[in-house]
């Protein structure tokens, strides 16, 4: 797919256009300038590869649009070094599967010759395709992987991530539910059977024993589980519990609220993932959506600015307006992405700007504002801002005001939540 | 163990639901259908697209999706299966998968591939109990109308001219064909009637959990497994094989659930290696 402004020219007079610009431009320079400098000269090639199809198509789309719209936002040029260029994208369906991520990236890197990776979505993924642009000596950014992995397999050196930690995403739920009165004495896991999850509960724990609020259980179930109801009976034969939590995917919370709720299972808080704001478990769940808590990286009623965008809300409307739908915070997140590459290549040498060894060290020094929020990168190239801000669901028809933490805090958080 | 029974019960009826098509092709058609699955997601998906897109309440939906459904069967029954039913079964194997293959693609293409689940508001009690368990109002309708569906099928087989055929040409086809049975008509009618089933079973399920087009494939292995459990040629031994995969899936995921699958699988070679012909089945002569 290309997201160049006109399309991708693959015409045969294009071709030999080409062909024959590159041929005297050797011969009348006398040398061979890089490869990758002449087939992208006059553009900036970014390239990434997302699971357009399969479990994850709906947020990948939603990457996909976030880095169209940046393009769009910067009308398909951007300031390298000093001389504007153009902007062109590559974007492939790696169907979430990480072999299939490795040969493209390869592909990206060595037939498309892109100047620019952005990162695929999920930890295996972004391993396999981090392992290929190490190899190249390339940088990616990436926002599709939280797990600790990245960190310690290729972060800071080949990746730069702009998510927070997995073992974060439910610190923040956790301390305000802790602030309740009265406050929560127990919580119930369900946790799925992948490492990024296992993070997730990890923080959960953690923070929990800080706040003296006892695991009851621990309920482990597959990654492509289907049926709740075995999971909602155990719960329910757990007896009163005042937390359960689902820290997974926005298709778990609909399934696990569904059964909890059929069950006649009511916890005083239900943590229903990081991906509660998603349309479709709204779209799902109805009325039986009040009161759930959901974690984001991101909402509208931030007051974040960047170069483009003077508040998320902003970001949010012309988002909205451009692809006809309202996004989760994995717009923002994608559109940070090539911005960020956009800042870190604004003062890049003249003479050779994508050398990614220092556009690397670029990233590094990086430090700037944008409607996702505040970037920069640890050693490890994780972004110094993590942590999520708690939502909670309101009314018949619901709606997701940010509750925590309190510098944030768009309206009083509810508990004990109703019953479903 | 009572509760994970009366759960296992309830979703045993759409297991039953399902498998019945799956069973009669193979006894009647003589083909293991790898496409059976994708008549499954299909009647549950179409059932979504019309209540919430057209805006059709739940039951007509329900009954649009499965005849749809069927008529999506008998057109692949006409179109391909037709063709190459009396080849080698590998080939037929391996059509029935392209097939399965290529429709879920384009259901992929057309209709994207996310997870989707149907509300269905019923204005029920949210139900009652049975001992100490708890029963969903809409859980027991939904299972109330399998058994009923089931009833339907088995009169449909038992009273009525196209189920003589259907009978007929499972048991002897040439002497079907000789007594002026139509064997191309009977197989597409089947087929339909295959589809129409597993269509209603699949409009069940959308309204119960989610589904999304790859999930086909669960779907032609749990008609399998129903199969394999209840025995072939029986409606019977089906009903029964799906009531108890229905518990077996439930308590393995509910025990043991990171090895459910394995489990469930367990059980299935365990019935291929001491009861071949199942449960019902009438002994291995009955397999074709």
């Amino acid at each position: 797919m290309s997201r160049e402004k006109g399309g991708l020219d693959l015409s045969r007079r294009s071709i030999l256009k080409s062909a024959a610009a590159g041929g005297v431009a050797l011969f009348t320079a006398g040398i061979v300038p890089s490869a990758r400098a002449q087939a992208t000269a006059g553009k900036v090639h970014f390239g990434c590869s997302l699971p357009l199809t399969g479990t994850y198509e709906k947020v990948a789309r939603i990457y996909r649009d976030g880095y169209d719209f940046w393009a769009r936002t910067v009308n398909y040029e951007i300031t390298v070094g000093g001389k504007t260029m153009g902007v062109r994208w590559t974007v492939y369906d790696d169907e979430n599967n990480p072999s299939r991520v490795a040969q493209l990236t390869e592909k990206l890197i060595t037939s498309d010759r892109v100047n620019c990776i952005a990162g695929a979505y999920g930890t295996d993924t972004n391993l396999a395709q981090s392992a290929v642009a190490a190899r190249h000596k390339f940088a990616v950014i990436q926002a599709g992987a939280a797990s600790s992995r990245i960190d310690e397999e290729v972060g800071g050196h080949t990746t730069f991530t702009l998510v927070g930690a997995a073992s974060s995403y439910y610190l923040a739920a956790i301390d305000y539910l802790a602030t309740k009165t009265p406050s929560p004495k127990t919580i119930a896991l369900v946790v799925v059977d992948d490492p990024v999850y296992h993070e997730h509960a990890a923080g959960i724990r953690e923070r929990c024993a800080s706040h003296n609020i006892k695991i009851v259980a621990e309920e482990m179930v597959p990654l492509n589980v289907q049926d709740f109801r075995p999971t909602a009976l155990k719960l329910k034969n757990l007896g009163p519990v005042d937390i359960i939590a689902a820290p997974a995917w926005d298709v778990v919370c609909i399934k696990l609220v569904q059964e909890l709720s059929t069950l006649g299972v009511q916890p005083k808080a239900f943590i229903g993932g990081h991906l509660t704001a998603n349309p479709i478990v709204k779209q799902s769940l109805g009325s039986r959506l009040q009161d759930v808590i959901g974690v984001t990286l991101w909402a509208p009623s931030l007051k974040y600015k960047d170069p483009h965008f003077a508040s998320p809300a902003e970001f949010l409307e012309k988002f909205s307006s451009t692809y006809g739908y309202t996004p989760t915070y994995h717009a923002a997140m994608a559109y940070a992405i090539p911005l960020t590459y956009e800042q870190a290549l604004k003062n890049a040498d003249p003479a050779d700007p994508f050398n990614q060894e220092k556009l690397k060290a670029a990233l590094r020094a990086l430090s700037y504002d944008s409607v996702f929020g505040p970037v920069s990168f640890n050693e490890k190239g994780r972004i110094r801002n993590e942590g999520m801000p708690v939502l909670q669901w309101f009314g018949a028809d619901p709606v997701a005001k940010i509750v925590y933490p309190e510098s944030m805090a768009e309206a009083d958080g509810a508990y004990p939540k109703a019953p479903w | 163990m009572e509760d994970v029974i009366i759960y296992g019960l309830l979703r045993g009826g759409i297991y039953a639901l399902a498998a019945f098509g799956f069973s009669l092709v193979l006894g009647v058609i003589g083909i293991v259908n790898f496409a059976h699955g994708v008549f499954v997601v299909f009647g549950g998906l179409l059932t979504h697209y019309l209540a919430t897109k057209l805006g059709l309440p739940y039951v007509p939906a329900l009954i649009l999706a499965a005849v749809a459904t069927g008529l999506l069967a008998g057109l692949i029954q006409r179109l391909f299966i037709a063709r190459t039913f009396t080849s080698e079964p590998l080939m037929v194997l391996v059509q029935t998968f392209g097939i399965a293959t290529v429709v879920t693609e384009l259901g992929i293409h057309y209709w994207g591939s996310q997870e989707r689940v149907l509300r269905v508001e019923t204005g029920l009690p949210p139900g009652f109990f049975i001992g100490n368990t708890f029963v969903p109002s809409f859980d027991f309708v939904l299972f109330l109308l399998s058994l009923i569906s089931a009833g339907v099928l088995y009169l449909l087989i038992q009273k009525t001219r196209f189920g003589r055929a259907v009978r007929a040409c499972r048991d002897e086809r040439q002497s079907a064909q000789l007594n002026g049975i139509n064997l191309s008509r009977t197989f597409e009618q089947t087929m339909f009637v295959s589809g129409a089933w597993s269509g209603l079973a699949g409009g069940m399920f959308i309204a119960l959990s989610p589904l999304a087009p790859y999930m086909d494939f669960d779907w032609t292995i749990n008609s399998f497994l129903v199969m394999v459990i209840g025995g072939l040629g029986s409606m019977v031994g089906v009903l029964v094989g799906g009531l108890i995969f229905g518990v077996l899936a439930f308590a393995s995921s509910f025990y043991v659930p990171t090895v459910a699958p394995a489990v469930t699988f367990s059980i299935l070679l365990l019935f291929l290696l001491f009861r071949p012909q199942g449960l019902f089945g009438s002994g291995q002569g009955t397999r074709k």
